[in-house]
């Protein structure tokens, strides 16, 4: 199960958003674990949708976690999946897939 | 080198940071705080004076800060790291401020950057000593003092 402990506020972040938009597959990787280079892919395109959701409700004033902005908790998000993709070995995946959001 | 007052692209951001050798850099969202938060009340984000209870470590009544050399503010010393969150921050155009120090000298006593053992090219500012909170709320306040800018264009190019 992907748990992050240092920024705990990830996980709700995360939970907030699959259950306003399910995902299923998204769900199942954070149920059981990222184990190969393609769930790291989907999984880091994912990040980056996420993002792009938390942007778009700071935007319109949309309340989140009782909060109408949470983009200063990217920084967070940040660290907590550079930090999972380097410990599990597709640092590389999360590196390439963000340049190429970017 | 001629301090960057503000850059046009993310190339030139990433040479500056490259060229500062040992300098740590923290983005912000334009118009926060460099060190210290707005209120929150609520959640596991939510703050002491401006610090955030996930950022140090507090006694249990919440007026004392212990030293933990693995928690302190988030800082950036390379490219490679400061890169994914300067990127998330800046998405969809948001103008984001880097600020960043070049010498620990310029850092208060009680306060020191730790690198992060879980993620190289990471920092923490982290308290030393035991404090009272108003004590770190006032180290962290010379901090920004001592914090260069780089403010982002992006938006208005």
């Amino acid at each position: 199960m992907i748990e992050f402990e240092r920024y705990p506020h990830i996980n709700e972040i995360l939970a907030f958003y699959l259950e306003k938009s399910p995902e299923p597959k998204i769900s199942h990787l954070i149920e059981n674990g990222i184990t190969n280079e393609e769930e790291a892919e989907e999984f880091s395109k994912f990040i980056w949708r996420l993002v792009d959701n938390i942007h778009d409700d700071a935007e319109s004033g949309n309340v989140v976690l009782g909060r109408t902005d949470n983009t200063d908790l990217l920084p967070d998000l940040s660290y907590e999946i550079t930090k999972y993709m380097r410990k599990i070995g597709f640092y590389s995946i999360w590196e390439r897939v963000s340049d190429s959001e970017n | 080198m001629e301090p960057l007052k503000q850059y046009k692209c993310l190339t030139d951001l990433r040479k500056f940071i490259e060229t500062l050798d040992g300098a740590k850099a923290r983005p912000t969202v334009k118009g926060n705080h460099p060190t210290l938060y707005k209120t929150e009340n609520n959640g596991k984000y939510r703050t002491v004076m401006g610090i955030r209870i996930c950022d140090y470590q507090f006694s249990v009544d919440e007026k004392w800060i212990l030293p933990n050399p693995q928690m302190g503010l988030s800082f950036s010393a390379t490219w490679e790291n400061l890169k994914f969150v300067h990127n998330m921050m800046a998405r969809k155009k948001k103008p984001v401020d880097v600020f960043w120090i070049l010498s620990e000298a310029d850092i208060p006593p009680g306060l020191k950057f730790e690198p992060d053992h879980d993620n190289p090219g990471h920092y923490f500012l982290t308290a030393t000593e035991k404090m009272l909170v108003e004590q770190l709320v006032t180290k962290l306040t010379l901090v920004s003092y001592r914090l260069t800018v780089i403010r982002d264009a992006g938006k208005i190019l």
